[in-house]
């Protein structure tokens, strides 16, 4: 294996390191935190929780993680020597 | 515009910031004029008019003959100005008219297509749009076709396309010809072709060159309309500045009105509810959130769906074939997400902005607990009674108007808020603009993606490989007004509403190509047997499970009605795919080296056609 398929297999495993972080991430803000949608509304005349992470929270960490995702892979290709120019 | 054309990639900032400032002024024009004593109708008339004239002028502009431009706008649109085409791409009839009106009638439940939909977007970064752009494909059954190999691959995708686009480019049409006729005071069925000459004005002539820009410029018209009357609303009402931030204490408020009025305990009468049909009383709390395992997955599935829809629909793929760089197409992503956000986060505060005006007894707005004459006297009441999208029936016959004697289309938060809330007319004129720049950009993109897979995947690369430019290119314009037309048509039967079809679309879409997509990156054993059985399978069985459960009467098994076909079709396509691609060859030594050249972003893109 040269040098550069070698370089470019440890790429790909960090690659799906980070795919697997993501997908987590993105799994918690679509399904898991909604499963408590009721019990973060909390009780009545208190913060509206579960509306706020439906509506607005959710949408949120979803820009946010999209950002940071995108951050690390360029970062990755750029140690590995595998990004454009 | 042929002398700029070199530096106008250089100075995007400058154009549509000219172009901003140029419309704002626009906007405050028709307010002068409007306080001027111009009537309504013609307010509305210049406001249709003069953005239309703009969407097609630069679709005029950027007229080309070559194929780069003509089918990723010669992949120079920077990653910002992509995600502003993409949010016009994305936003359709049913985010900017419908989904504000579906969460003020149905809640809590509703908000499943906010997470949904913008969710989606994690999935196209980290798994399709980078790789797709280093691919380096002109459509979506294009990578399909050469990753897999064969016709009938790329058949199965360019069918797979042209059913999960059409199903959605007609819903767009009729967004279209709804906003037409009711801004111009037109017939639905001459809206419908009057919205699709604007749509053919702009892709037409420059295909997605022109699409693009037309499509920035619609974003910023969408935006500035969807905003505005919220932030004026929320202001008006006292609850502060930012609406997005400041609804939270109007949802607290509304759930006091809603214990009141007894909103939920106050069902409309069957005999009123006949008569009100296709309209619907509010009967569920603002923010009644998942209690029962069973709304817990009927959330869960529809977040799915949406998402698996959102990261297999070729019309939102595609803008991401156009950018520089894969880099760029990947931050592209996130620009996009930000400027879908924009509209996305604030539906919710429209929403309950405006069931506070008209639950609250102690606002001039507030319509419940009136009098029956009273409330039927209001103008706005009138206008949406007279076009069939408000009704009120007095059930009980006790002269007041209860909160189930009350009916509506959801469709009428969006488009008569601003007159619900008093504010001017300016404000509905721009609403209508932005709801028709809404569904025009979508069934833009829709349309050059259906016309696109037929002319290049099925016309040049499978029927005749030897075209010439020129003859391809007159071919997917060709086939542009034909889909167009056949869509038009099929729009004005009023076969479908709006947002069932959006919904059918994003699961025909993931039914048949989310695991071929995802799998042909991330999985090099994927085979072409495995991705056609996937796609047929997928897409049959989703197909065979709508049609059962929608039209034959079938119960739904696990509550997972028309909505959410996609979690039948999506299981069975991944099973296929997997036991199919291992029961056969694994992929050719080339086949096996394009997927690692997709991989990373160095190099040149694999395909050059």
């Amino acid at each position: 294996m040269s040098n550069e398929a070698a370089g470019a297999s440890s790429h790909w495993e960090k690659s799906k390191s980070l795919l697997y972080i993501t997908l987590a991430i993105w799994a918690f803000f679509s399904f898991v935190v909604h499963w408590f949608g009721s019990a973060l509304n909390g009780a009545e005349g208190s913060f509206p929780g579960g509306y706020f992470m439906a509506g607005q929270g959710s949408q949120i960490a979803f820009v946010i993680l999209i950002f940071w995702f995108v951050s690390r892979q360029n970062k990755l290709d750029d140690e590995h020597g595998v990004s454009e120019e | 515009m042929m002398k700029l054309e070199g530096g106008f990639i250089q100075n995007l900032g400058r154009v549509y910031g000219i172009y901003t400032l140029g419309f704002l002024g626009f906007v405050i024009l028709m307010a002068i004029l409007e306080q001027a004593g111009v009537p309504a109708r013609y307010i509305g008339y210049m406001f249709v008019g003069f953005t239309i004239a703009i969407y097609a002028l630069i679709g005029i502009l950027s007229r080309t003959m070559q194929s780069t431009e003509y089918y990723v706008a010669g992949r120079q649109v920077p990653a910002v100005f992509n995600g502003m085409a993409t949010a016009a791409d994305w936003m359709s009839g049913a985010s900017f008219i419908a989904m504000a009106g579906g969460i003020y009638l149905k809640g809590y439940p509703y908000m499943a297509f906010l997470v949904g939909w913008t969710g989606g977007y994690v999935l196209v970064a980290s798994l399709l749009a980078p790789y797709l752009r280093k691919f380096g494909c002109y459509t979506v059954p294009d990578f399909i076709g050469t990753r897999y190999g064969g016709n009938l691959a790329r058949l199965c995708a360019v069918i797979i396309l042209v059913v999960a686009s059409f199903t959605y480019v007609t819903a767009q049409i009729t967004g279209t010809g709804i906003v037409a006729s009711r801004a111009l005071d037109i017939p639905f069925e001459v809206g419908v072709w009057f919205g699709l000459a604007g749509i053919l004005v702009c892709s037409m002539l420059g295909g997605m060159k022109a699409v693009t820009w037309t499509q920035v410029a619609q974003y910023i018209v969408l935006i500035i309309a969807y905003l505005l009357p919220v932030v004026w609303m929320s202001n008006k009402l006292d609850y502060g500045l930012i609406p997005q931030f400041a609804q939270f204490d109007a949802v607290l408020r509304v759930q006091e009105l809603e214990a009141l009025h007894q909103v939920g305990e106050l069902k409309p009468t069957a005999e009123a509810a006949a008569q009100a049909k296709g309209l619907a009383a509010l009967s569920v709390g603002i923010n009644d959130a998942n209690d029962t395992l069973m709304a817990k997955w009927k959330f869960f599935t529809l977040v799915l769906c949406m998402m698996a829809g959102t990261a297999s629909l070729p019309h939102v793929l595609m803008r991401y074939f156009t950018t520089p760089s894969v880099k760029a197409a990947r931050q592209s992503v996130g620009w996009s997400l930000v400027f879908i956000f924009l509209l996305y986060f604030t539906a919710p505060a429209l929403a309950t902005f405006t069931k506070l005006s008209i639950l609250d007894p102690n606002l001039a707005t507030g319509i419940i607990g009136k009098s029956i004459a009273d409330a039927s006297a209001l103008d706005w009441v009138k206008n949406w009674s007279s076009v069939g999208f408000v009704k009120i029936i007095d059930g009980n016959g006790d002269g007041i108007l209860q909160i189930n004697e009350f009916f509506m289309k959801g469709d009428v938060v969006v488009l008569a808020t601003p007159e619900i809330a008093g504010l001017p007319y300016v404000i509905s004129g721009l609403v209508a603009a932005g709801g028709l720049a809404a569904a025009m950009s979508t069934a833009d993109g829709l349309l050059l993606a259906i016309a696109n897979a037929l002319s290049h995947d099925l016309y040049y690369k499978i029927i005749d490989p030897k075209a010439d430019t020129k003859t391809r290119l007159v071919v997917a314009r060709i086939l542009l007004l034909v889909v167009g037309a056949a869509a038009a048509y099929v729009a004005s039967a009023k076969l479908t509403g709006i947002l069932g079809a959006v919904a059918w679309a994003f699961c025909f879409a993931n039914s048949g190509l989310f695991f071929p997509l995802v799998l042909g990156v991330w999985w090099k054993r994927a085979n072409r047997a495995g991705a056609v059985a996937g796609m047929i399978g997928g897409f049959g069985a989703g197909a065979w499970y709508l049609y059962m459960v929608q039209f034959a009467g079938m119960t739904p098994w696990l509550g997972l009605d028309g909505l959410r076909f996609g979690m039948i079709g999506m299981p069975v396509s991944l099973a296929l795919m997997v036991i199919v691609s291992l029961m056969t060859e694994e992929p050719d030594e080339e086949t096996q080296k394009m997927v690692d050249a997709i991989r990373i972003p160095k190099g040149d893109t694999v395909t050059n056609s």
